[in-house]
Order: structure tokens, then sequence, then C-alpha cells
């Protein structure tokens, strides 16, 4: 009563403003995630694939028009990540290692839906132009990560909706390939080493009692 | 004049056997060493061809089991001690061979198949590398991965997962893995060499190598040294009572 309940009833005013001046986007309960289909380059040491997201950005906020793009940012940085609030604003993967995160792979609604891709298989493969001189290159990645990556809708004025951040995606790392293991005798060694050795000794021990016994 | 006639009808009966064996093992090993599988050159670079060494010897035992066991029979027939003795002296003498034969292709298989490591790193190093080694083991793998319609060692991820004389001179992006483990078309255009590089099984070859490989030194192996080996086990008791037959005559 009084000067508890007071400051109890001021946190939760300031909680939601807080949410309503940082981000104005709708969430999409969609999460990335590397493709299920059996592929065995789905990660890489510089690349990995997603499923793509299809017929998730159907909700009444988002038009035809609007640009989707693949946010892809180390683990550590996801947490801390804000939307580019207008397309200027928009990082490439040439500023990655600096800002931490950047986008690429540019779509729209109409490519992300189950209607186009009935023949092979619907796939996003993150890293694969090679050689590519555009901005917005979806090149190959700088090293194992992990890394998480979200879907954002974005259209003239700014961020519209996103979807969840994915889980972990660590990179494969090529080893040197060492021969850990000395290769062993196997079973049939021994037995033709041990019987051979042991034939010949008593072949050789009854010729020479039989030439010293009849000598 | 003495010797019972048991002994040498026991005596002609197994030489007889022998001699058929020492045959059998001897076009056996020409076969093993015309090597259809044509896996030489995997175990000429990593310098341990000597299941090949085995089979040699092998040609030259097989024959001489063939011939020294026809002249025991003779030995045995005439009742004479001298020839029974040189026949005795040759077979001792033919059997250290076969036994260093059989040896020696059983523990070099073992060093080469008993695990895929040592074919793995050989591949991972020579395939592509520009030297002649390189060369001869390049075009060896690509024929057995068009062939057997499979893709390294244990499979096409042998690239992926270590480093490699392929990777210094192919970028994982461009290929992940050599371009003949992709499925072809009769024409010999790779079906879809995108579905390829993402490593989809319908376009790429996910079996591995190695059994394929391993069936064949195995093949060759299991002639010469097992066989060699029951040749050995039958020629001893043989030989034991021909020296018995020695005493007695």
């Amino acid at each position: 009563m009084g000067f508890p309940q007071g400051r109890l009833l001021l946190l939760p005013l300031l909680l939601l403003t807080g949410i309503q001046t940082g981000t104005s986007l709708e969430p999409i309960n969609y999460t990335p995630a590397i493709t299920r289909e059996p592929l065995e380059g789905s990660i890489t040491s510089s690349t990995f694939t997603l499923d793509q997201p299809n017929d998730q950005f159907n909700g009444s906020g988002i038009s035809d028009l609007d640009d989707i793009w693949l946010v892809v940012a180390f683990s550590n940085a996801s947490q801390s990540f804000e939307p580019p609030q207008s397309a200027q604003d928009i990082p490439y993967a040439a500023t990655f290692l600096d800002k931490k995160y950047y986008l690429t792979i540019r779509a729209s609604r109409d490519l992300y839906s189950s209607k186009r891709g009935s023949q092979g298989i619907s796939v996003l493969r993150v890293g694969n132009e090679t050689n590519c001189t555009r901005s917005d290159c979806n090149k190959p990645l700088p090293g194992p990560g992990p890394y998480r990556v979200k879907f954002l809708v974005m259209n003239t004025n700014g961020p519209v909706a996103g979807t969840n951040w994915s889980e972990d995606i660590t990179l494969r790392k090529p080893v040197e390939f060492s021969e850990s293991r000395p290769p062993s005798k196997s079973a049939g060694t021994i037995v033709i080493i041990a019987i051979l050795s042991i034939l010949l000794s008593l072949l050789f021990l009854a010729l020479v009692a039989l030439l010293v016994y009849t000598w | 004049e003495k010797g019972s006639p048991t002994v040498v009808g026991l005596l002609v009966l197994g030489n007889i056997i022998i001699l058929m064996s020492g045959l059998a093992l001897f076009a056996e090993t020409v076969w093993v060493t015309a090597d259809q599988y044509r896996v030489y050159p995997l175990l000429g670079v990593s310098g341990k061809d000597d299941v090949f060494a085995g089979a040699w010897i092998a040609i030259f035992t097989g024959f001489s089991f063939f011939v020294v066991a026809s002249f025991g029979i003779g030995a045995v027939l005439c009742h004479s001690r001298g020839m029974l003795l040189t026949y005795l002296l040759l077979m001792l003498i033919v059997y250290v061979f076969e036994c260093a034969s059989s040896i020696t292709s059983y523990t070099h298989r073992d060093y080469v198949v008993s695990n895929p490591a040592l074919i793995t790193k050989q591949m991972l190093t020579y395939y592509n590398a520009p030297t002649s080694q390189g060369q001869e083991l390049t075009r060896f793998w690509d024929r057995v991965m068009i062939e057997q319609q499979c893709c390294g060692t244990s499979g096409p991820l042998d690239w992926v997962n270590f480093t490699s004389a392929f990777r210094e001179a192919t970028p994982e992006v461009v290929f992940p893995w050599p371009p003949l483990c992709c499925r072809r078309d009769a024409n010999f255009n790779p079906l879809n060499e995108d579905g390829c590089r993402l490593g989809h099984q319908d376009y790429l070859f996910t079996k591995g190598c190695f059994e394929h490989i391993g069936h064949a030194i195995d093949s060759y192996t299991w002639g010469i040294s097992w066989f060699g080996f029951a040749i050995l086990m039958w020629t001893l008791p043989v030989m034991l009572l021909a020296m018995y037959y020695y005493t007695i005559l």
C-alpha cells in the first residue's frame, strides 16, 4: 500500500514503453535449421545448408514486395542484434568481422512458397558464391563459427517481421589425418606364423634326427 | 628290398596330392600376379607390395612342389635310399620358401587393409598431388571411383573432414570432393552438379571404396597364404612318413 506498490506499478509501464520503442517486429514462430535432407555436404568448413522457410511469411503485415533477408551472426552477438532501420543501413558480408552480423540472400515471399519447389530439393546454401562482385554477396564463411541465423522481412520503411534465431551452427574444421592406431595384427597372422614356425622346426629336427640316427 | 607296401602306397598317394596342390598353387598365384583388380599402384606407392612378392615366391614353390613330389614318387617306388634322402632335403628347402611366402603375404595384407587408415592417408596425400606418384595414384582412384561407383575411402566426407592435396588445388566452396564422385549419365555429364556439390545421394556416390579394395587384396592374400598353409599342413605328415620309410629301407 503506498510506496512499494507505487514502484511496482511504475516498473511494468517502463517495460512496456521499452519494448515499443526498440523493436516493432512482428514475430514469426519459425526456427531456421540445418536441412534435414540426407545431404553429405550440409555442413562443410565454410558453408552450411538450411531448409527453405517455405510458407512461413503469410502474416498480414507482410506484402509480396517485401524483401526477406537472411541474417547471419556470430552466436555471441545474436543477443545484441538490432535490425537495420532502413535499406541503407544494411551491413553486408564485407563488414562481417567488424559488425559481427550481416544480411544476405535477398528473396521474396513468392520464392519461399512450397508451390515452386515441386521438383528437386529446396534448400539454401549459405556461403555459395565464390566470385561475385555485388555488395550483398553470399560469401563463404570465414571460420568455424559458431553462427546463428534468422530471417528478417524488410520493406521501404524498415524491418517488419523476423523469425526466431536458429540453434548454434558450428562448421567443420578439417584436420590433418593421423594414423592414430598402428595397424593391428589380426588373428590370422598370429595363427599362421605360430603354426608354421612349429611345423618347420618339427620338420627340421626330424630330418636332423634321421641323419644322425642312420649315418 | 624291404619296405612295407602300405607305407609305399600311402607315400605315393601323399605325394600325388602334393603335386596336384603344387600345380594348383602355381596356377593360382599366376592369377594373383596378373592383378585383375589392378590394385598394384596402391601397394606400390606405399612400398608395402610384398603381397605380390609372396605371390612370386609361391609361383616358384608351387611348381617346385610339383617337380619334387613327382621325384618323390619315383624315389619311393624305386626303394632307393639315396633318392629318398635327396627328396627329403629338396622338400625341406621348398617348405622353407613356402612358409616365407605365406607369412609375408599375410603380414603385408594386414598392414594395408586391416583398417582404412593407411589407404586414407595415402589418398589424402597423393590424390591430385603434382608428383609422379601423385599422378599414378590419381589415375588409380579415378578409375576405381568410376568403376565401383564409390567416393573416397570411407565416403566423400573424407575430403571434408581432413586436409588433403586435393583441397589445396580445389577450394571447398568450388567442390568439396572430387568431381568424379558425381553420378553421371551415359555421356559422362554429371546428372546435377549443384546436387553433387551439396551431396545429395541421388547425385553423388556416397559409398566408400575401401570395401572393394579390401576385398581385392583379401582375395589375393587368401589364395597365397591360406592355400599355402593348407599345403604345408598336408606336406608335413607325408614327409614324416617318408622319413620313417627311410629308416626301414
